[in-house]
């Protein structure tokens, strides 16, 4: 990357414009380009702050989950393996949906029940309503988790789209426009110069034809003044030249 | 890209047995045709390369959206969460009875720390 590098163009009053206008355009993206990445930047700290608050708050819910299900083995004995059993087909998925904020596309997660409920038989005697109970607090965790997630894939998205954004922002504030600027100052310096010459050539030859002129002026008066006035033919008197006359 | 995300659409978890099965109650637990679990239960003796190549086949799948993970687990690991940089599957560190949330475990607060501290 060699810091005097430039456009190459023929040095013209066309060029010229044109480079200015090149210059306006970038000018313009840059401003556009810093915009977006503020707007961004701005977003992201939004996501991370929900982020921490989010996982706080489940860190509470967990923890009363965890308590009812440490009631319901209390009432109900060990159901762990009767759980395992159950296990098939999840119910419980999610969906995603696609957000776009300031020109990137989000994802958004989303909860969908898929198919009957598989737990329903094991609500037994005393055990049901504590299983039901647990079903809930860990359904509530696990909507936080379903936020969470789609708060952490916005968070990574952005961050990628974020560092593009101000690599493209400082390779336009230090590499093109500092290269158009310089064609610019070449192109009119060029143009300078071609005008001075223009104008040093003009005057060297006024300069020379007037002395052409003042030469001429003065060779017609010496001859003159030597050799008198040209002959003529049509002199009558006699020429010495003619022998037998 | 939306094909890929329509396709993911299953949780998966690695904790301990309690936690897991917890989550499992709300029905989010999948066996699918190649018999493959989309949950893994770990145990004081589970192995640190144990936990870490489940982890990394469930981020190899296709069809898993979410990743959560214990966080007490995934100190374990903590070296092959700090690398992952994929944007799917999303990995949810959650804290559990033993180990309380600390933020500054987490792999998400760490990158954004230096993100925002970047600037």
């Amino acid at each position: 990357m060699s810091g005097k590098d430039m456009i190459s163009v023929f040095p013209s009053r066309m060029a010229l414009t044109l480079m200015r206008g090149r210059l306006r355009g970038a000018q313009k993206g840059h401003s556009l380009l810093k915009k977006k990445s503020d707007a961004l930047t701005i977003k992201f700290r939004g996501i991370l702050k929900k982020i921490i608050e989010t996982k706080t708050m489940m860190g509470d819910v967990m923890r009363e989950a965890a308590f009812t299900m440490a009631e319901a083995k209390f009432a109900m004995g060990d159901f762990n393996n009767l759980v395992l059993q159950n296990t098939d087909k999840a119910q419980l998925k999610v969906k995603t949906k696609r957000d776009n904020v300031a020109g990137v596309n989000l994802p958004v997660f989303e909860a969908f029940h898929d198919g009957s409920d598989a737990y329903e038989y094991t609500g037994l005697a005393r055990g049901g309503q504590q299983i039901d109970r647990i079903k809930k607090n860990f359904a509530k965790a696990v909507t936080l988790l379903i936020d969470l997630a789609s708060l952490q894939s916005s968070f990574v998205i952005l961050d990628e789209v974020i560092k593009v954004t101000n690599r493209r922002v400082n390779a336009i504030e230090h590499v093109i426009i500092p290269r158009i600027e310089r064609t610019l100052s070449y192109i009119i310096s060029e143009l300078d110069e071609r005008e001075r010459e223009e104008f040093f050539r003009m005057k060297k030859l006024q300069g020379k034809k007037a002395l052409a002129r003042a030469a001429a002026e003065r060779n017609r008066n010496t001859s003159e003044e030597q050799y008198g006035p040209a002959a003529s033919l049509l002199d009558r008197e006699r020429d010495e030249d003619l022998l037998f006359d | 890209m939306s094909n890929q995300m329509e396709k993911r659409t299953l949780f998966s978890i690695i904790a301990n047995e309690e936690t897991t099965n917890s989550f499992l109650i709300t029905g989010i637990g999948n066996i699918n045709k190649k018999a493959e679990k989309n949950y893994f239960i770990t145990t004081d003796t589970t192995s640190v390369d144990d936990i870490k190549n489940k982890f990394i086949s469930f981020t190899k799948r296709d069809d898993i959206a979410i990743i959560i993970i214990a966080q007490n687990i995934a100190d374990r690991i903590r070296h092959v969460i700090d690398a992952y940089d994929e944007i799917y599957p999303s990995i949810v560190e959650i804290p559990t009875k033993e180990s309380k949330y600390k933020p500054q475990n987490d792999s998400l607060m760490k990158r954004a720390e230096r993100i925002l501290s970047g600037e």
